[in-house]
C-alpha cells in the first residue's frame, strides 16, 4: 500500500514538474534593443544543406540589417505545402518564405501572397530581364507578380563511363540511340541494367520520368488554358509517354520495380557500376558522393543533355525550382521585402549553390561555385527546360493521375493507348473541373 | 457521482469530436477549395460526386481488406505471444520488452524502413529469398502483392499492442484456476480453451474494435510505403481524404468523404457498445 | 538435459523464437544499418552485418543538439500524456464499470466515436482552434490534444479491466466498513496494476509516435520538436539521409524501452504480488 502511494506521489510530482515548464511561455532571451522579428519558411531541414545554403544568406542579411532578426522555420519537404497552408489559413503565415513553383498558383489564388509588381519596379537589385524568362513568368498569375525566383533546376542524362566503354557505345543524342545504348548495357542476370528513373513519390513520374521526354518532344499534357487534358490527342505527348513506358515493357532495359523505385537505390546502382544511365538534377553530386566519396564526374560518369525528341530534334528537360514570396498578413512587410530582395542578389545565389539549385538569373552564373564546370551542362540544358505540365492549381491531382497512368502500364500491364485515353478523360472530366 | 467522474472524459469528447464534426458537416456543403477565393454553397454536390464512382468504391474495398487482414494477423500473433509469455521462465521479461520495443517508432519511419526492406533490388527481404533459392518479388510494385505487403507491415507493427493488452489481462487471472485444472487432469490445450479464452474474451473484443478503428483510419504507413500505388491498389479512404483535403486543398470534398466514412463506422461502433454495455451488471 | 528443461524449450523458447526472431529482425536491420557507412548500407546485394562498422551516423545525429532536445521534449510530452490519461481513465473507467448515471450509454459510445476521425480530417479544425486560443505553437496544446486522443481509449480499457475484478471483493470491503473510495484504493487499484501499466504505456506510445499534430502544433520550433518531427528532418526532397535516420531511430527507441522495462516490472508484476488471495 505504501509502495503504491509512493508510486502515485512520484508520478504526480513528475507530472507537475513536466507540465509547469510546458505551460509557461518560453521567454525570449532579453534583447538589448527591440528588433523586428520575421520568420522565413524553408523546406530544407537537413542541417548541412541548410548551413551551406540559406543560413549563410540569413546571417549576412542580419549583419547588414541589424534591426531585423530572422528566424528560420524549417519544415520537412513532404509536409511543407500543407504546413504553410495551414498557417496561412489560420492567419499566422511566415513573413517570407519559399514557394514551390508548383504551388504558387494555388497560394496566389488563395490570396496568401503579396503582389510584388511595385516593389520589383522600384528595386535596383531585382532585374526581371536578367532572369530566365520562362521561370520568371511562373511567378506571374493573372498578370500580377506574386513571387520572385529563388532557384531553379533541370535534369540531364548521366552515363556511366565504365559501362559505356565496356559496351562500346557513346552517350546518346537521340531517343533511338538511348534505346540502343541501354540494350547493349542491360544484362539482367548479372544485375546490370540499362536505364532507370525514380518513381517513389507522387511527383517523380511527372518530373523525372515522363516530363523530360515530354518537353524534349514538345508535347503537352494539359492545354494552356488548363481546362483539358491533351496527352492522348497531342501526338507528341503521346509519343513521349509511350516511349518511357516501352523502355520497361517492350525494350525491357530497366531494373525490376520501376513502379516504385527510390532515388537512393538508383544512385547506389549507378555508383556500383550496375546502371548504365540515370536522369537527375544538380543535387546528384552530393548524393553520389555520399555513397562513394571517390565517384567523380568526368572520370566515372558523364553528363549529357536529354536526348533530342523525334518531333523537334531538340533536347528538353523538366524544370522545377523554388520561388520566394512575402505572405499577406505579415506584420513586418517592409522587413520581409528587404529579405526577399537580399535573397535575389547574385551573390546570395552564389552562397546558396550548395543547396541543390541552379541560380535563376544569369548574373549569378559566373559567380563563385557556379564557375565549376560541373554546372556547364545544366546551363546548357536550362534554355530548353520548362515545367513539364501547365501549372494549374490542381497540379497535385494531375501529378498523381500521371503517376497512376504510368503505374497502370508498368505494373498493371495495361496497354498504352487505353491508358492514354483514360488519363485524358480523367484530366478533362474530373480533375480539371 | 458517476457523472462527475465521467466529466473529464466528456470534455475530451467535446474537443475532439463535436468540434470537428460540426466543422466538417458545414464545410461539406460548400465548394471550398483553397485556391478559390469564394466558397459557394453547393448543397449535396460533394456527396453526389462520391457516389458517381471514381476512386471511392475501390478505396473502400482496399480499406476493408487492409483493416480486416491486419486485425486478424495482429490478433492471432499477439494473443499467441501473450499466452506463451505467461509462463514464468527465465528471460521472459526481457523477451517481452524486446518484442514491445518495435512499437516505438513513428509510422513515417517504419514506412521508410520497410519500403527499403521490400525493395526489389537493394532490399534485404529479396536477398533472403534469393539466399534460400526462392524467386525474388517486387513486393510493393505489383498490383497483386502491394496491399498484402502493406498488411504484413501493419501486422508487424500492431502485434505489440495486442501483446501488451492481453498480457495485462492475463496477469490478473489467478494462478489457482490453472492449478485446479491441472489437478483435475486437464491438458494444456483444454486449460487454454476453457480458462484463458473466456478470461480474455472481453479484452480481445475491445482490442479488435480499437484496432479496427485505428487501422481503418491509418494511412501514414501506406503513404510511406507506396504513396497509394501502384495505381490505386493501396489507396485507402483516409488517404483519399488526405489527398483531397490537405494536398489538393479541396476542403469541401474531403469533408464530405469524412462524413460518409464517419457514418459507416458509427453504425459498427454502436452495435459493439450495445453488446458490451448490456452484458455487465450494474452496481 | 532434464525432461523439464526439454519441455520448457519445446513449449516456450522454441515457439517464441520462431515468431519472435522474424519480428525482431527489422530491429536488428535498423541497428546494423545505423552502424554501416552509407555506401555499404545500399550495397547490392545487401550485407548481413556491417563490414566497416562506424558510429559516424550517431555522432552526426547529436552534433547540433536538436535531437537531444527532441528526446527530452518527447519524454515530457509522452510522459505527461501517460500520467494524466491514466488518471482520467481511472475515474471514467470506474464510473462506466460500476456506476449508473445519466448519459452513460451515450457517453461511452461517443467516447469511441472520437477515434473515428483520421488525423487528416481533424487537423484543420483543431489547428484553427488552437490558433484562436493563442496556443498554436506550444507543448501544452500538444499535450492536451494527445490527452484528447488517449483518454477515450484509456477509459474504455480501464472499464474493461475493472469489470474483470469481481464485485464481491469491493462488496466485502464495504461490508467491512470502508467507503467506496477506500475500497477503490485498497481493493481495485492493486488488482488494476497491470491495467494501469498497460494503459499508461499505450498512451505513452501513442504520444511518442505521433507525427502530424506534433509537426503542426509545435511550429517546428527547434526547442519544441518531438522525436518524430526531428526524425523526419532527415527525409529531404531529393533523398533520405539514411545513416542519420537509422541512428536516430535506434537512439529514439532506447528511452522508451527503458521506461517499458521499468513499467513492466513495476506494474505488471509488482503491484499484484500476493494481492490475490480468494
Amino acid at each position: 500500500m505504501k509502495r503504491q502511494a509512493g508510486v502515485v506521489c512520484v508520478l504526480l510530482l513528475l507530472a507537475a514538474g513536466t507540465v509547469c515548464p510546458a505551460a509557461a511561455a518560453a521567454p525570449d532571451g532579453a534583447q538589448a534593443r527591440p528588433r523586428i522579428r520575421i520568420t522565413y519558411a524553408t523546406p530544407i531541414t537537413q542541417s548541412d544543406l541548410f548551413e551551406r545554403g540559406e543560413k549563410q544568406v540569413l546571417t549576412r542579411f542580419m549583419a547588414e540589417n541589424p534591426d531585423v532578426e530572422v528566424v528560420a522555420r524549417q519544415i520537412p519537404f513532404d509536409n511543407y505545402d500543407m504546413q504553410v497552408l495551414l498557417a496561412a489559413r489560420a492567419g499566422r503565415p511566415p513573413d517570407v518564405g519559399r514557394v514551390n513553383h508548383s504551388t504558387v498558383q494555388t497560394w496566389a489564388g488563395a490570396g496568401y501572397l503579396v503582389e510584388l509588381d511595385d516593389f520589383v519596379a522600384r528595386s535596383t537589385v531585382i532585374d526581371p530581364n536578367d532572369y530566365w524568362p520562362g521561370f520568371w513568368n511562373i511567378c506571374r498569375i493573372r498578370g500580377k507578380l506574386y513571387a520572385v525566383p529563388l532557384g531553379t533546376d533541370c535534369r540531364v542524362l548521366l552515363c556511366h563511363v565504365g559501362l559505356f566503354r565496356q559496351a562500346g557505345v557513346r552517350p546518346p543524342r537521340t531517343w533511338n540511340e538511348l534505346v540502343e545504348a541501354a540494350r547493349k548495357i542491360h544484362r539482367p542476370h548479372e544485375k546490370v541494367y540499362g536505364i532507370a528513373f525514380p518513381t517513389n513519390n507522387e511527383w517523380s513520374a511527372t518530373y523525372d520520368v515522363i516530363g523530360n521526354f515530354l518537353v524534349a518532344n514538345g508535347g503537352r499534357i494539359i492545354d494552356d488554358d488548363g481546362t483539358r487534358g491533351t496527352i492522348a490527342s497531342d501526338p507528341r505527348a503521346a509519343e513521349a509517354f509511350r516511349f518511357v513506358c516501352e523502355l520497361v515493357t517492350v525494350h525491357k532495359v530497366c531494373p525490376p520495380g520501376m513502379a516504385n523505385l527510390g532515388g537512393d537505390v538508383i544512385e547506389s546502382l549507378f555508383v556500383n557500376g550496375r546502371l548504365g544511365m540515370m536522369v537527375s538534377g544538380p543535387w546528384v553530386r552530393a548524393g553520389l558522393h555520399r555513397l562513394r566519396p571517390d565517384f567523380e564526374w568526368k572520370i566515372h560518369y558523364d553528363m549529357v543533355p536529354i536526348p533530342a525528341g523525334p518531333a523537334t530534334g531538340r533536347s528538353g528537360s523538366s524544370q522545377g525550382g523554388w520561388l520566394i514570396g512575402v505572405f499577406q498578413g505579415s506584420p513586418h512587410r517592409e522587413a520581409a521585402l528587404r529579405l526577399l530582395e537580399y535573397f535575389s542578389r547574385p551573390e546570395s545565389f552564389a552562397l546558396m549553390a550548395g543547396a541543390e539549385n541552379l541560380p535563376p538569373r544569369r548574373a549569378a552564373m559566373s559567380l563563385g561555385p557556379f564557375q565549376d564546370p560541373f554546372y556547364q551542362v545544366f546551363f546548357e540544358q536550362l534554355p530548353n527546360a520548362r515545367p513539364p505540365v501547365a501549372l494549374v492549381p490542381q497540379l497535385p491531382n494531375v501529378a498523381r493521375a500521371i503517376q497512376r497512368a504510368y503505374q497502370r502500364v508498368v505494373a498493371g500491364g495495361a496497354g498504352v493507348d487505353e491508358t492514354l485515353a483514360w488519363l485524358e478523360n480523367e484530366l478533362t472530366n474530373h480533375l480539371l473541373r | 457521482m458517476g457523472l462527475l467522474l465521467f466529466t473529464p472524459a466528456l470534455a475530451v469528447i467535446a474537443l475532439l469530436f463535436i468540434l470537428p464534426v460540426a466543422y466538417e458537416i458545414v464545410i461539406s456543403l460548400y465548394r471550398s477549395r483553397v485556391y478559390e477565393a469564394s466558397d459557394p454553397f453547393v448543397g449535396w454536390e460533394n456527396y453526389r460526386r462520391l457516389l458517381r464512382g471514381g476512386d471511392f468504391p475501390e478505396s473502400l474495398g482496399n480499406t476493408l481488406w487492409w483493416t480486416v487482414g491486419s486485425l486478424i494477423g495482429q490478433g492471432l500473433i499477439g494473443v499467441f505471444l501473450a499466452v506463451l509469455l505467461m509462463r514464468n521462465l527465465p528471460g521472459r521479461g526481457a523477451i517481452r520488452t524486446l518484442l514491445l520495443s518495435t512499437w516505438i517508432m513513428p509510422g513515417v519511419v517504419v514506412g521508410a524502413i520497410w519500403r527499403w526492406m521490400f525493395d526489389p533490388i537493394a532490399g534485404v527481404l529479396n536477398a533472403l529469398l534469393a539466399g534460400v533459392g526462392l524467386p525474388e518479388c517486387d513486393f510493393l510494385g505489383r498490383v497483386d502483392t502491394a496491399l498484402a505487403s502493406c498488411i504484413a507491415t501493419n501486422i508487424w507493427r500492431g502485434v505489440p499492442f495486442w501483446l501488451l493488452m492481453v498480457s495485462a489481462r492475463l496477469q490478473a487471472v489467478p494462478q489457482e484456476f490453472y492449478d485446479a485444472a491441472a489437478v483435475d487432469g486437464a491438458s494444456g490445450w483444454r486449460r487454454f480453451a476453457h480458462i484463458t479464452l473466456p478470461q480474455i474474451r472481453n479484452i480481445v473484443l475491445l482490442c479488435a474494435m480499437l484496432s479496427f478503428i485505428w487501422t481503418f483510419n491509418a494511412f501514414d504507413l501506406i503513404y510511406a510505403l507506396t504513396r497509394g500505388g501502384p495505381d490505386i491498389a493501396t489507396t485507402t479512404i483516409p488517404m483519399l481524404i488526405y489527398e483531397s483535403g490537405i494536398r489538393n486543398g479541396h476542403f469541401g470534398e474531403a469533408a464530405a468523404m469524412s462524413i460518409v466514412f464517419l457514418v459507416l463506422m458509427a453504425a459498427a461502433i454502436a452495435v459493439f457498445v450495445r453488446t458490451s454495455l448490456s452484458r455487465q451488471e450494474e452496481v | 538435459m532434464t525432461r523439464n528443461a526439454l519441455r520448457a524449450v519445446g513449449s516456450f523458447y522454441l515457439p517464441v523464437a520462431i515468431i519472435g526472431l522474424p519480428m525482431l529482425f527489422p530491429l536488428y536491420w535498423l541497428l546494423a544499418t545505423a552502424l554501416k557507412t552509407p555506401g555499404e548500407a545500399f550495397a547490392i546485394p545487401p550485407t548481413w552485418y556491417p563490414h566497416d562498422a562506424t558510429i559516424a551516423g550517431f555522432r552526426s545525429v547529436f552534433s547540433d543538439g536538436v535531437f537531444a532536445q527532441a528526446i527530452r521534449t518527447s519524454l515530457l510530452v509522452a510522459g505527461a500524456t501517460a500520467v494524466f490519461s491514466v488518471l482520467v481513465a481511472l475515474c471514467g473507467g470506474y464510473a462506466l464499470a460500476r456506476l449508473v448515471f445519466p448519459l452513460r450509454r451515450t457517453g461511452a459510445t461517443t467516447l469511441l466515436f472520437t477515434q473515428l476521425f483520421p488525423a487528416a480530417a481533424i487537423l484543420i479544425p483543431l489547428y484553427l482552434f488552437w490558433s484562436r486560443v493563442g496556443l498554436h505553437s506550444s507543448r501544452t496544446a500538444l499535450i492536451i490534444t494527445y490527452l484528447a486522443q488517449a483518454v477515450p481509449v484509456a477509459t474504455w480499457l480501464m472499464k474493461s479491466y475493472i469489470e474483470t475484478i469481481p464485485i464481491e471483493m469491493e462488496q466485502q470491503a464495504w461490508i467491512d466498513g470502508a467507503s467506496r473510495f477506500r475500497a477503490f484504493l485498497h481493493v481495485v487499484l492493486p488488482l488494476a496494476g497491470p491495467a494501469v501499466g498497460a494503459t499508461g504505456m499505450l498512451a505513452f506510445v501513442g504520444a511518442w509516435n505521433e507525427f502530424v499534430f506534433a509537426l503542426t502544433l509545435t511550429g517546428t520550433d527547434p526547442r519544441m520538436k518531438t522525436l518524430p518531427v526531428a526524425m523526419v528532418d532527415f527525409i529531404g526532397q531529393h533523398g533520405i539521409e539514411w545513416d542519420r535516420l537509422m541512428a536516430a531511430a535506434v537512439v529514439a527507441t532506447v528511452p522508451a524501452v527503458v521506461l517499458f522495462f521499468a513499467a513492466q516490472r513495476f506494474f505488471v508484476q509488482g503491484l499484484t504480488a500476493g494481492a490475490v488471495k480468494a
